[in-house]
């Protein structure tokens, strides 16, 4: 059954801005649903639609199959965790946790065993009596959640509840919510821009895009078979290498530039539209994760290598992350620029190693801590063709089916 | 901070000599009190030699202290209370509602503020005698006129004070309570108001003492029956004699209770405003 259904939802603000356009999702019961996106691509604006801190303009927001359009926050049975936390800075942790179940007129010995009861979720019990002011980012941020869960609502509603916590708290916080959604089994709606946390924390996630859904999947779908250049470009880190190519005329091989990849048979079977790009230019996506020091690699690599100038290697322990540049034609995409994170960096890295050539386009590889590769030296790639993606320069969207 | 032993001297000091030219008017006040007249009329002695309480006894029948002391204190708290009400509706709105005119609107209070008072005596006393005789509401002499006079200093002053508290406290305070079940008003009281206390206090503090402390207006505004402390004070000065010991410790009787209810509320302006509310 699904617990919140958004219909067509539409927000258009009275200055003629449209921030969301006709987004339908559904959200399961016990659903961890991420909604992610760029900064300004309406995703928190859908969810204070949800909330009901936002008028709908067209569509229709169900929750619990009861049409709740025109009913105030309160009469919503929903619970929401802030950006910023929003605690109540009067009132101490256990006044903060109980203070819905109060309005509610619940008998006090029950609210206080349920504040316990959230609180030992938490880890707050020993700060009950605090103030939010005496207590630490991450603390405030329990705080929050348990100011949510203590509600038993029939959905969680969460706007960049991590932004605010520096990177190491962020992933421990990250595993604690995901573990505290699971354990209350309530369906939860997260906004977030940061794809990694998307990726890891959603049972399915919705990427959008200007107030466009653009997919909504499980993370794998997303991450193996992304519907568009937007997506892909989005959804995986480092992001996806795009390049310029044309499809050989019998459509077994792609160009990139002097350079060439043979797409396999079994590539041509599960996309058989490829055939309808013969001598026409495509765009080609491969993941980091695809390309490898052709030097630690056995067998026949003919065809499936790349040979790229090494313009920097960042060496993480565990694997080199290779920047290089190949001659072939950078992607002039909209849609690509909008969705890699690193786009930019990779641009200006190209601009200064090829001297002003736009004919070079960047990359980046994840390559074994004991390769040889090293800055300032051409190096041999090899790359997994059969986990090639292709998207229609045209439109973006991908080539497959 | 690092300071060094020369800068340290400098700044006690100078602090010492900055709070003794603060103190000494103090003291003359409390010393004069505890003499005789006669002693306060004579060459300054810095120890009194006759010590009596009786000034504060005497001024009691001298002026008709105690009705000024309840005139003062009834026009000061209503208009307080009536200021600090209306300021933080009007604070509010303009803090968080978008309205035609809201501009307009906060200008027009400012700009109440920019004229010296004394331009408003004139046309505010033929104001208030001639409502008295085209509709018979007396409000020269009566309570109610003093009272909006002291709303028309306090009122504009507050509403800024209070619009600028109410917009540093984050608007998500209200959304979250809102989800969390109460409707707006009740998110206004039972967050924003709570958080905003400080601030409401400091407001309602500044309307109790411009009103408590006013001489100019009430002088013209007054009549025998309603009649503040700070005019009363004049009457121990008659035209033959000055009662200074009495004025002096009616001066004193008088600052009692501002002194006393600012102590008491001071602890509430320190507090820290919204922290731990939101990062940061």
């Amino acid at each position: 059954m699904a617990q919140v259904t958004l219909e067509k939802l539409t927000k258009v603000y009275p200055n003629g801005t449209t921030a969301v356009s006709g987004l339908d999702l559904e959200v399961a019961d016990g659903e961890f649903m991420v909604l992610v996106g760029p900064s300004g691509c309406g995703k928190t604006t859908a969810l204070r639609m949800v909330a009901g801190l936002e008028k709908i303009t067209e569509g229709t927001l169900r929750i619990e199959d009861r049409v709740v359009n025109d009913l105030p926050p309160k009469d919503r049975d929903i619970a929401m965790v802030f950006q910023n936390y929003a605690l109540y800075p009067h009132m101490t942790v256990a006044e903060n946790i109980g203070f819905a179940l109060g309005l509610r007129r619940m008998p006090k010995q029950t609210i206080r065993e349920r504040v316990q009861a959230a609180a030992g979720v938490l880890g707050l019990r020993e700060h009950l009596e605090r103030k939010p002011g005496q207590l630490s980012g991450g603390q405030r941020q329990r705080v929050a959640m348990g100011r949510a869960i203590v509600r038993e609502p029939a959905a969680f509603l969460m706007d960049e509840p991590l932004s605010n916590l520096d990177a190491k708290l962020r992933v421990q916080m990250r595993a604690e919510i995901a573990e505290v959604q699971r354990r209350v089994g309530v369906a939860t709606f997260y906004v977030t821009h940061d794809q990694t946390e998307a990726m890891t924390m959603g049972h399915r996630v919705a990427v959008m895009r200007s107030g466009v859904l653009q997919q909504c999947d499980r993370p794998q779908t997303l991450y193996d078979d992304p519907d568009n250049l937007f997506v892909a470009a989005f959804i995986g880190s480092p992001s996806m290498n795009l390049y310029e190519g044309v499809i050989s005329p019998d459509a077994d091989a792609v160009r990139l530039g002097p350079q060439a990849l043979r797409i396999p048979p079994a590539v041509r079977e599960r996309r058989p539209r490829l055939g309808a790009f013969r001598d026409r230019p495509v765009i080609v996506g491969i993941r980091p994760d695809h390309l490898s020091d052709a030097a630690l690699q056995e067998g026949d690599l003919s065809g499936a290598t790349l040979t790229g100038d090494v313009q920097l290697v960042e060496a993480l322990g565990s694997e080199l992350m290779v920047h290089f540049l190949i001659e072939a034609p950078r992607v002039q995409s909209e849609d690509a620029a909008a969705g890699g994170e690193d786009v930019e960096e990779r641009s200006d890295l190209a601009a200064s190693g090829a001297a002003g050539l736009s004919s070079h386009a960047a990359g980046i590889a994840r390559v074994p801590a004991g390769s040889d590769i090293r800055a300032g030296a051409p190096a041999r790639l090899a790359v997994d063709t059969a986990r090639l993606y292709f998207f229609d320069p045209a439109n973006g969207a991908a080539i497959r089916g | 901070m690092y300071e060094s032993s020369a800068a340290r001297l400098f700044r006690r000091v100078s602090l010492a000599l900055i709070t003794l030219f603060a103190l000494f008017p103090v003291f003359i006040i409390l010393e004069t009190t505890i003499k005789p007249l006669k002693d306060v009329q004579n060459t300054f002695q810095w120890i009194p030699s006759h010590v009596t309480l009786s000034p504060y006894a005497d001024i009691w029948s001298t002026v008709p202290l105690l009705h000024y002391f309840v005139n003062s204190v009834i026009v000061s708290t209503i208009s307080t209370l009536v200021a600090v009400t209306l300021a933080v509706f009007a604070g509010y709105a303009i803090s968080r509602f978008q309205f035609r005119g809201r501009r307009t609107f906060s200008f027009a209070v400012l700009s109440t503020q920019m004229f010296p008072g004394i331009l408003f005596l004139l046309p505010l006393y033929l104001i208030y005698v001639n409502i008295g005789h085209t509709i018979g509401i007396n409000l020269y002499g009566s309570y109610l006129g003093l009272i909006i006079t002291y709303l028309t200093f306090a009122l504009p002053f507050s509403v800024w004070m209070l619009a600028g508290f109410f917009s540093s406290i984050p608007r998500e305070l209200e959304e979250a309570a809102m989800v969390d079940g109460t409707s707006p008003w009740g998110a206004l009281f039972r967050i924003v108001l709570p958080v905003a206390r400080p601030g409401i206090i400091a407001v309602a503090v500044f309307a109790f003492m411009t009103a408590w402390g006013e001489v100019l207006f009430a002088s013209v505004l007054t009549t025998e029956s309603t009649r503040t402390l700070a005019i009363g004070l004049q009457e121990y000065a008659t035209q033959g004699n000055t009662a200074w010991n009495q004025l002096m410790a009616a001066a004193v009787v008088v600052s009692l209770p501002v002194v006393v209810v600012f102590l008491a509320l001071q602890r509430h302006l320190i507090r820290g405003l919204t922290s731990g509310s939101v990062k940061g």
